[in-house]
């Protein structure tokens, strides 16, 4: 998994990029945890980009799910957008527009944490 | 008329070659143009109970090793994974409730029902001292 990070005036976009599997997710937790530390209620909203996420098993349901709980303790604004289609399905499949706010595309995604 | 094809895969039990065994699963699907659902769907399968045999049955010992055999004939898609680890049965797990609190939820146990939602089938069954976990995916079915 690779992560791409740029400012969007407040927001951190995070660009993802590849599967995010049994190989991958500790990795990806770990270089997601300072992006997860900066998004509080004072710090930036967060923007999850999944438009490169071709797979996800449930480690990766699992990393989504600490970080959620760990924005959610800091007051922080997260949301996810672009999803592919079986990715989708997914977090369809585990309700996970429970979890996160997910958007079909950017700029609903940054309206929403514009708000 | 697709001939009976079968692939064998003997593997240490470590995430990496689990994830090479779902590459090479893959690759078995784009060469007999399975759609896409019904690869990923195979590909999850294996992940996640083969992340069983390597978490589970063998605590996380890398040098244990674990065999996957995968079918396709025109009627069904078998992913049969043996091991000689310590007896887990994944079907006995207790499926997560999706509509819970998001507060409430643990973050792990959403493997088997991942799993149950892409595969007709799974049966566990302890064979002498090996775990043996047989999934099928009838293809009549592939595109529900």
């Amino acid at each position: 998994m690779d992560i791409a990070s740029r400012q969007d005036g407040s927001i951190r976009i995070l660009k993802l990029t590849g599967r995010l599997d049994q190989a991958s997710a500790d990795n990806f937790h770990k270089a997601l945890i300072p992006h997860l530390d900066d998004c509080s209620a004072t710090g930036n909203p967060l923007l999850l980009d999944f438009s490169g996420v071709e797979y996800i098993s449930s480690v990766g349901l699992r990393v989504m799910i600490l970080a959620a709980k760990q924005v959610k303790v800091q007051n922080g604004k997260v949301a996810i957008a672009n999803l592919t289609p079986i990715v989708a399905e997914v977090f369809q499949i585990g309700r996970f527009n429970l979890v996160f706010q997910v958007f079909q595309n950017y700029d609903d995604a940054v309206r929403f944490l514009n708000q | 008329m697709m001939p009976q094809k079968t692939l064998k895969l003997d593997l240490r039990a470590s995430p990496e070659e689990l994830m090479r065994s779902v590459a090479l699963l893959e690759s078995f699907g784009r060469e007999n143009q399975f759609d896409e659902k019904l690869t990923f769907g195979l590909m999850l399968a294996l992940e996640e109970c083969g992340a069983n045999v390597i978490h589970h049955a063998y605590q996380d010992r890398p040098q244990e090793r674990f065999c996957v055999r995968f079918e396709a004939t025109d009627e069904q898609l078998t992913i049969e994974i043996r091991d000689t680890g310590s007896p887990f049965d994944p079907t006995a797990a207790r499926l997560e409730n999706p509509d819970i609190d998001p507060d409430d939820r643990a973050p792990g146990g959403w493997g088997i029902q991942l799993v149950r939602r892409y595969m007709d089938d799974i049966v566990y069954r302890r064979d002498g001292n090996e775990n043996v976990l047989r999934m099928v995916k009838r293809v009549a079915n592939s595109s529900t």
